[in-house]
């Protein structure tokens, strides 16, 4: 009778590069034991250990992260941490001019990433080596807070070495309010709620010409009364079922979930009772809304980058939740 | 600043099947609903059927009583002069519809023995299927959630404060769950029960069509991008209409969708067309 393991051993020995006893173990005990389809059992020997290859490939180049334990992710800093190790990327670094109490000067200001987070920072010193396009170990960094996001600070005591290897990027990561409401604020999430209220101070509004503070019946409460220029805007509460936030939406945004006409009707200020009509248009309703949480004197607020209705085949995953439970 | 009290989501018949009031109505500390699975509940979202309204006020009182379906059962809700944006929007709605209701959970207890389980009001909203199909999914989700972690309350042994210290490590409702867990004499069969429940109501929404891809047209997000791009890419006289579509393309907008988006622009009066193939904004 011809030996169905053999071939298959000398196969995957030249192609993964496997030691034969490993791989004749495991082959038997799916072919012989378990009575797995030969093509089948081959398969998935090929499945786990291009797995294990690839992990290790994917664990390369942070391999010396893991190494250096006063490494921090970005997603942990805080503001008042210092003396700190970061790895990062370098997202669109730009010179800016900036006065301080000490006049004016010229800083480097972009954002830095790992997988976990995107955060501020601020070079105060013109170190060229944030334009080489390379991911940096940043050492002995400080972190401040921005609108209650943290803020790396790079200074004279700081130093930067060019990192050989990539940091993976970051993506724009799914929380739950209830997280969102602990901490520090956050740069580029995405939350899943429903409106549950409609804050006053939504719609058509007038902003200072100096300041852009919303005006309350034509006063600025830093420059006193003045011709305000009109916004919109919509103060929103979402609520997921584990914590809510005020949400803010911006001109574009408000336009985006409220669609054309009731937004221009909102905007020529010829609607009747404009507040019932824009909670008509959104309470209840789910969204799936992207930005940053700013953390000030009102408290918390996601201030919204995108909003989309959510349009998942519930139909199908209530089907893949009763199987779930089987 | 306080804390704004969390929307809970739970399923009509295990809001009604509580009969656990937390909280002295007396001073201004919020009122809590308790539920046999642990839920704290003082404010709840809940979306379904509204099958009835009725004006039960008396000598021309405003009081309407409504009836809000979901697979398990109904809500009661029951909206008077201090709620009267609700009252109105009852008062005006044909029956059946679907709504939306942001409320505070009540209990009613006419005499001993006798529960009444209601909500009071805060937002009403006529919603859509869609939205209630994915109520009755997200709200699987959290009483799923809770079952299994009242199991495991359950299976610990502990009673109590010890049992509310046990627990508080991995969810937010510990002390809900240990006083559930003694007032309402919670057995795995009541808890097998209510996974059933879960059961039943997710196989009400396995068949439904997936929500229709909305039209381009009324797709707000659309008109806003689109727009957006209109007013970058002109340098002065104006775009063409294949550098519009190539840049939308870009974003996932096929041929039919700016087309379609470009009317309803044209529509509002937000953009026209200088020469044949320029678009311009106003």
């Amino acid at each position: 009778m011809d030996d169905p393991i053999a071939p298959i051993v000398d196969d995957l020995n030249r192609a993964l590069g496997i030691d034969r006893d490993t791989l004749e173990k495991e082959l038997k005990l799916l072919i012989i034991d378990f009575k797995v389809p030969v093509e089948e059992a081959r398969r998935s020997i090929i499945k786990k250990h291009s797995a294990d290859v690839a992990a290790e490939v994917a664990a390369e180049p942070e391999g010396r992260a893991v190494h250096d334990p006063s490494i921090k992710l970005l997603k942990d800093l805080r503001a008042g941490d210092s003396g700190v190790t970061v790895l990062a990327n370098v997202v669109e670094p730009r010179y800016r001019e900036i006065t301080t109490s000490r006049g004016t000067t010229t800083v480097i200001n972009g954002m830095l990433e790992d997988s976990t987070a995107k955060v501020h920072f601020t070079a105060w010193l013109d170190l060229p080596a944030l334009f080489s396009g390379k991911a940096l170990l940043a050492k002995n960094v400080y972190v401040n807070g921005f609108h209650g996001m943290p803020s790396v600070n790079i200074g004279e005591r700081s130093t930067l070495e060019e990192f050989d290897g990539s940091v993976p990027g970051y993506m724009t990561r799914r929380c739950s309010l209830a997280e969102l409401m602990e901490g520090d604020g956050a740069y580029d999430i995405e939350v899943e709620g429903d409106v549950v209220s409609i804050r006053p101070g939504s719609g058509l509004i007038e902003r200072c010409p100096i300041c852009s503070r919303v005006m309350q019946k034509g006063q600025c409460r830093a420059h006193g009364r003045s011709g305000g220029v009109k916004d919109l805007r919509i103060k929103a509460i979402l609520d997921d079922g584990t914590g809510s936030l005020i949400c803010v939406f911006d001109h574009t945004l408000t336009r985006a979930v409220l669609g054309i006409e009731l937004e221009m009707a909102l905007e020529n200020g010829t609607l009747e009772n404009p507040e019932e009509r824009l909670k008509a248009a959104l309470i209840g309703f789910p969204f799936v809304i992207r930005g940053n949480v700013t953390r000030g004197e009102y408290g918390r607020i996601l201030i919204a980058t995108k909003a989309t209705r959510p349009d998942e085949d519930v139909g199908k995953l209530a089907r893949e939740l009763m199987v779930s439970m089987r | 600043m306080s804390e704004r009290e969390v929307a809970r989501r739970t399923f009509a018949r295990e809001f009604n099947d509580s009969n656990l009031q937390q909280g002295e109505s007396i001073d201004r500390s919020p009122n809590f609903i308790v539920t046999p699975t642990g839920i704290i509940c003082n404010r709840v979202f809940i979306v379904g059927v509204l099958t009835e309204v009725e004006n039960i006020g008396l000598e021309g009182q405003t009081m309407y009583r409504a009836r809000i379906a979901d697979p398990t059962g109904v809500f009661t809700v029951y909206a008077g002069e201090y709620q009267p944006s609700a009252a109105l929007f009852l008062s005006s709605i044909k029956t059946p519809a679907y709504v939306a209701v942001v409320g505070k959970a009540r209990m009613f207890t006419p005499e001993k023995g006798a529960y009444y389980m209601s909500v009071r009001p805060e937002e009403i909203n006529l919603v859509d299927e869609y939205v209630r199909n994915r109520w009755v999914y997200m709200t699987s989700l959290f009483t799923l959630e809770a079952i299994r972690t009242m199991e495991r309350a359950m299976e610990s042994g502990l009673r109590g404060s010890e049992l509310e210290r046990y627990m508080s490590a991995t969810t937010p409702d510990a002390a809900g769950i240990a006083i559930a867990l003694d007032h309402y004499h919670v057995s795995v069969d009541r808890m097998e029960a209510y996974r059933q429940m879960v059961m039943d109501a997710l196989a009400t929404i396995l068949d439904v069509m997936p929500k229709e891809k909305k039209e381009a047209s009324s797709d707000g997000m659309a008109l806003a991008i689109i727009e957006d791009m209109i007013k970058r890419l002109d340098r002065g006289d104006g775009v063409s209409y294949e550098v519009l579509l190539d840049a939308a393309e870009k974003l996932g907008y096929g041929e039919m969708s700016v087309e379609k988006t470009l009317n309803a622009l044209m529509d509002a009066g937000r953009c026209y067309e200088p020469r044949i193939g320029i678009l311009k904004l106003i």
